[in-house]
């Protein structure tokens, strides 16, 4: 009997000595599986909309960024890209998605950014870091995790450069600028899309830093224009018919609509100077006509850094490094401002980005 | 010694149960594997990046992609078309254990990469044909070059000079196609320079129309002849924003158009069949001809504007 | 029937029932009957499980479709409305001549951005009257041409949806949009002289696909529309299928009919919901593969023989075990019971396993201890039996009695007495016949009593007549059995003892007679005789036996060898009077022939 029962027991032990090894085995084949080659850090990135030509360039920069490191690195950095489509909810269904892909980074270009608690919850529950870029989200909801990240500028910063632009103008040229000479800055300012938060934000601090300095400012009329630039030329031509030279400062929410109020002076043959036009991206196109002094200023969203820390950032959080000895962090926020470029700065910034190119 | 052998039946009888019960847990241990093992890592090796002419080839790939479960790597060479980096590149995919391969290729030298057995894993060209068994997804050189010939016949007439520029002369994809033009070209008639990227703006003026056979060289041919404001009729393929405009505004003549997108899933599905064991798409892109008075017909709406969803 | 033969067949694969021990029999049954239970518990679950997400499925999927057909049918209602607003509260209301309502128009859009691409607004001839918002038209582009412009004006009355396509009226910016038009006729005032003319309302693609796209279906499925004519308006893979990439057999495939239907795309079977949408005629499809949950249900299963399997384990496992903890102690009972009965001198019972079995063990325990007293006594009386009936033989042919009888043939013959020594010759044969037997134990009365006349002769002959003897037996003791040889030690004794002093008038006399129970035999001398004190000493254990003359054979010996074959209730009686004589009677059973033999039996068995 007792021999007997000793027998079953060294019988369930092999058992599950055997069950260990098995299990030891399959891990292990999937483990070989996995480690053949460099380790991988992927990346989930989510872009609000592919649409936006400067989202696209940061992108596109990130990814060749990447690819160089990969080879400085010695590791294989995987970028998977998703579009939003400028909704909320199909980017949460992105992201879940990324997340359940099990993605060691995501960045996250949010669409709304009053939604940022959500993904940072989700990001969390997963232990994935998760930074937005570009896109600020709301300030409390950055805190809410230690590994949730902003890089970009202040929002508001590109539209208060606007208006630092246009009183620098004032200031400094004060005839050339103030038509009628009555001492008030007439302006109009063209809008993006409704409800968009850039449109909000640019629209009302590029007025309200003017009217801080203590220059009286009068708002003939603005309009949305959908950050298009035909849109932008249609309601500027009737804006001309009505106002005129009245019109002095013209702030465009983008530099797309910007070019539509140059178009709209070509094609009326406005005998140059032109009011004032001041844009926001500083798209190729832009940096032209301010060469050229057409426009008299547009904001640089400096995306080539944006994309440099994005990723720095991101290698740090992989190799489970502190980034605050990195970068400067404040706020689970590296800053990254927007610059102004006006013909002053204009060669400057070029020789710089050639330089930078080559 | 009868009751030796039961209680040895026995114990066989309990162990093989046992390792029967642990059997099928290693069987469903590796036949059901997570989402993080298993995924099929596929390089896509550009020749060039430029997010007009291959972003819809691109967003076809990762289209397929998510389907299938793959991850994409795109690649592409700091210097545009540069073969011997884009070698350096498969080279390197290859052995940090790349699923398979998608390669744009810049030139022969690439090409001889696959005749010369050197890429063990399923792999699609686009563009260029290799003469090995490489699935290639583009549409056929002689057709878009019999297109193009019929295109420039239909508008001149045989006494007129063709100017055809080959802006890589490397490239076995975009040389073909020219082949092709040329001979049908000659076979109505037609005087034909011939130039590369070097000396076409010398021989422009002698022509009465260009063709170009490959896109982001005809976009830049556009936006010089814009400012140049030169018109000469021009002759390309492509289905990027600017080769449309061009279409819209007239200063491309015809287009040669196939649906870039559904390209890019074409030979992302390709791989992904070959590595799931899965009988593997025998599609092509459709291709045609496209001038402006036809451009919003309904069937080459569909091919020629990306329904966005 | 087939039932029966299948079983009968099984049971003559079986081995048979009654062949099969404790244990294998409870291991079987056990295993049998649990693993029987759990197939069935397993087949049942699967069984539910599957059904239930069937009904699961198809309820979904109605539930889905019946969401999105809602959805599709505000949306389209909404955009109906819209333009019944423009047309009632704008359009009707302006004056075209004095003023183009672009306000109310862009007013309008702006408030339905999300959904429109455009609104816009045509002459009789084509020319655009106004747009929101602001857009200028192509300069090459005949709107009086197109599709939805001419069904507009053919048929007044409705609103006129159309397939996508891509706008071409206006440049968006270089963009090409994928919209869904909406035209309808409409009126235009120009200071009272009315004017035909076209709404158009653009609705963006992307914003209707969203209603399809966030619905979701279990498994894979998707849902797609088309239209009256089977053109696809949104389906999910609608970019591959524009570039002919992928097969849109299913639009082929599936039947007009609103409800559910079963349909097979590309060999795979699917579950198919058709819903017509309201007023447009659009068909509203919802697929979902039938195998969905393939891969579930494969893990599923697949847990399930694993676990199947675990608890098939475990039970033979542990009815292994149990039977063994049942069956082995009395199995090994078994075993000890049968070396015992091989003759097994040492056996050791232990106690072991159930209650039952332990009490089982105890009571054969000492069931077999006493049995081993039993035997052990058997086996003391029948050593005693052998030993005593050794004895008589050995007396029978004691050298003695053989020595003196020849001698005394001898001495007959020299002194020439040929009758008595013929006479002796012949008794002493007969003596030894007869204490022989062939070794029978119980002899006819007859016999014995032959025997002992034999003996009576021959000690007459050699003590020259000094007494006399008679024998005699009752005749109904004639057929009679006795112990052997119990006589004639007694009538030595008598003649060496009760005899041997007197010269002459002795007498000897054998009596047989019986009683209804006993056969008696009295042997009675009249010779010296024995005081009460020697009598009791005869028969007495304790005393040491005094060893007398002649064979040596005791009557002691005989009173046991006849309460061992017989019973304590039998044995010798001795009347004794000193100078008297000595009566002593054997009391024996009657025993007729078949008694005798069974006796015999037991004898020659021991």
């Amino acid at each position: 009997m007792n021999r007997k029962t000793r027998k079953f027991c060294f019988l369930l032990v092999i058992s599950l000595v055997i069950l260990v090894l098995f299990s030891l085995f399959a891990i292990l084949t999937a483990k070989m599986k996995k480690n053949q080659g460099p380790p991988t850090l992927r990346i989930g990135v989510a872009m609000y909309s592919q649409e936006d030509t400067f989202i696209r360039s940061l992108v596109q920069n990130f990814e060749q960024m990447a690819q160089q490191r990969e080879s400085q690195e010695g590791i294989r950095i995987n970028i998977n890209l998703v579009d939003g489509k400028s909704s909320q909810l199909i980017q949460n269904e992105q992201i879940e998605h990324l997340i359940t892909l099990d993605y060691d980074i995501l960045c996250v270009n949010i669409v709304d950014r009053t939604a940022a608690s959500t993904l940072i919850d989700q990001a969390r529950q997963a232990e994935i870091p998760i930074i937005f870029f570009n896109r600020q989200p709301v300030m409390e909801d950055l805190m809410r995790w230690e590994y949730a990240y902003y890089v970009g500028a202040p929002a508001e910063q590109s539209g208060s450069l606007q208006g630092q632009i246009a009183l620098d103008l004032w200031n400094d040229q004060r005839e050339r600028i103030d038509i009628n000479g009555d001492g008030v800055l007439q302006y109009v300012i063209l809008e993006g899309e409704p409800g968009h938060q850039d449109t909000l934000i640019r629209t009302e601090k590029c007025i309200q830093l003017v009217t801080d300095a203590g220059v009286r400012a009068e708002k003939l009329i603005s309009d949305t224009a959908n950050w298009n630039r035909e849109q932008a030329a249609a309601k500027m031509t009737s804006w001309w018919q009505e106002f005129g030279s009245q019109i002095e400062v013209v702030f465009a929410n983008n530099d797309d609509m910007a070019l539509g109020v140059l178009d709209v002076m070509q094609q009326l043959q406005v005998e140059p100077p032109y009011p004032v036009i001041i844009g926001v991206d500083a798209t190729s196109e832009a940096l032209e006509a301010v060469a050229n002094g057409t426009m008299s200023g547009t904001v640089l969203n400096d995306g080539v850094g944006i994309a440099q820390t994005m990723l720095e950032l991101s290698l740090s959080l992989y190799y489970q490094q502190d980034p605050a000895q990195k970068f400067t962090i404040e706020n689970q926020s590296i800053w990254l401002p927007y610059r102004p470029i006006t013909q002053k700065e204009i060669e400057q910034f070029l020789t710089q980005q050639e330089n930078a190119a080559s | 010694m009868k009751r030796k052998l039961s209680n040895f039946m026995q114990l066989g009888i309990v162990a093989a149960l046992g390792i029967s019960v642990l059997l099928s847990i290693f069987i469903q241990e590796v036949s059901f594997p997570t989402v993080s093992e298993n995924r099929m890592e596929i390089s896509v090796i550009f020749r060039e990046w430029n997010s007009s002419t291959w972003g819809e080839i691109r967003l076809g790939m990762e289209k397929a992609a998510s389907d299938y479960q793959a991850e994409l790597r795109f690649l592409t060479p700091q210097e545009a078309n540069s073969p011997s980096e884009q070698q350096h590149l498969i080279e390197q995919e290859i052995k940090n254990g790349a699923n398979g391969l998608v390669v744009i290729p810049a030139a022969e030298q690439v090409l001889q990469l696959f005749s010369d057995n050197k890429i063990t894993v399923p792999s699609v060209t686009i563009e260029s044909h290799s003469d090995e068994q490489i699935p290639c997804f583009t549409p056929d050189s002689e057709k878009v070059g019999q297109l193009l010939a019929q295109a420039a016949a239909e508008d001149f007439t045989n006494q007129a000079t063709a100017l055809l520029i080959n802006p890589l002369p490397d490239n076995t994809g975009i040389q073909e196609r020219l082949e092709s033009v040329q001979k049908y070209l000659i076979e109505d008639h037609f005087s034909i320079l011939s130039a590369t990227s070097d000396n076409w703006t010398e021989l422009l003026p002698q022509s009465d129309f260009v063709i170009l056979p490959e896109t982001t060289s005809a976009v830049w041919l556009l936006s010089f002849l814009e400012e140049e404001q030169l018109a000469i009729p021009l002759y390309t393929v492509g289905y990027s924003q600017e080769i449309i405009n061009g279409l819209e505004n007239e200063s491309i003549r015809a287009a040669v158009i196939w649906n870039g997108y559904g390209e890019g899933y074409l030979a992302v599905q390709q791989i992904a069949s070959k590595l799931l064991k899965t009988p593997p798409p025998e599609s092509q892109p459709a291709v045609i001809l496209v001038r402006k008075e036809d451009m919003y017909e309904p069937e080459n709406q569909k091919i020629l504007f990306p329904i966005g969803h | 029937m087939l039932f029966k033969k299948i079983l009968r067949r099984v049971r003559q694969l079986l081995p048979p029932y009654h062949g099969l021990g404790i244990r294998i029999m409870i291991s079987i049954s056990f295993t049998a009957v649990t693993v029987t239970g759990m197939f069935l518990l397993c087949g049942m679950l699967i069984l539910r499980f599957s059904n239930a997400t069937r009904i699961l499925q198809r309820d979904t999927s109605l539930r889905m479709i019946e969401q999105v057909n809602q959805q599709m049918d505000s949306y389209l209602r909404n955009i109906m409305q819209l333009s019944d607003t423009i047309y009632y509260r704008v359009l009707k209301e302006s004056d075209f001549s004095e003023e183009i309502p672009y306000e109310a128009l862009e007013l309008l859009y702006e408030e339905n951005r999300s959904k429109l691409v455009s609104i816009s607004v045509f002459e009789e001839n084509g020319s655009l009257v106004t747009a929101a918002p602001i857009y200028s038209l192509k300069e090459d582009v005949s709107p009086g041409q197109q599709e939805w412009f001419v069904q507009a004006m053919e048929q007044i009355e409705n609103h006129h949806f159309s397939t996508p396509y891509v706008q071409n009226l206006f440049s968006y910016g270089g963009e090409h949009r994928w919209v869904i038009s909406m035209s309808r006729y409409v009126e235009l005032n120009y200071h009272g002289e009315t004017k035909r003319g076209v709404l158009l309302i653009d609705m963006s693609f992307s914003e209707l696909g969203q209603i399809c796209r966030n619905a979701d279906l279990p498994g894979g499925g998707y849902f797609y529309i088309t239209d009256r004519q089977g053109e696809i308006i949104y389906h999910p893979d609608q970019q591959l299928i524009y570039a002919g990439i992928s097969q849109n057999n299913q639009v082929k495939n599936i039947p007009d009919t609103d409800g559910i239907h079963q349909v097979k795309v590309d060999g795979i079977p699917y579950q198919a919901v058709v819903k017509t949408v309201g007023y447009t005629g659009w068909k509203l499809v919802s697929l979902i593969p039938l195998k969905n949950l393939a891969n579930d249900v494969d893990q599923y299963r697949w847990f399930g023989i694993t676990l199947l399997l675990f608890i098939v384990f475990s039970l033979t496992f542990v009815n292994m075990h149990l039977s063994e903890y049942i069956s082995g102690p009395l199995s090994r009972l078994n075993q000890a019971v049968n070396e015992l009965g091989a003759g097994k001198e040492t056996v050791e019972f232990r106690e072991e396993g159930c209650i039952e079995v332990r009490q089982l063990t105890h009571s054969i325990e000492t069931m077999v201890s006493t049995l081993r007293h039993l035997m052990d006594d058997i086996i003391q009386q029948e050593q005693n039996k052998r030993r005593l009936e050794m004895d008589v033989l050995q007396a029978q042919i004691n050298p003695h009695f053989l020595y003196n009888t020849l001698d005394s043939v001898i001495w007959l013959t020299e002194s020439e007495r040929y009758e008595d020594a013929t006479r002796m010759v012949s008794a002493l044969g007969k003596l030894f016949r007869i204490s022989l037997s062939r070794g029978k134990v119980i002899i006819p009365l007859k016999d014995e009593l032959e025997h002992a006349r034999h003996y009576l002769t021959i000690q007459q002959i050699r003590y020259k007549d000094r007494y006399e003897h008679q024998i005699s037996a009752e005749p109904d003791t004639e057929n009679l059995y006795t112990l052997k040889l119990i006589i004639q030690p007694i009538l030595e004794n008598a003649i060496y003892h009760g005899l041997a002093v007197m010269d002459e008038d002795g007498l000897i006399t054998v009596h047989a007679w019986r009683d209804d129970k006993n056969l008696y035999i009295d042997i009675q001398d009249n010779g010296a005789g024995m005081t009460q004190e020697t009598v009791d000493q005869l028969l007495d254990e304790s005393k040491p036996f005094r060893k007398s003359k002649g064979s040596g054979i005791g009557v002691r010996n005989i009173h046991q060898r006849i309460q061992l074959a017989f019973g304590t209730e039998y044995g010798l009686e001795f009347f004794s009077e000193p100078d008297e004589g000595t009566l002593v009677r054997a009391r024996l059973p009657i025993l007729d022939e078949q008694a005798a033999s069974a006796y015999q039996k037991e004898g020659g068995q021991s």
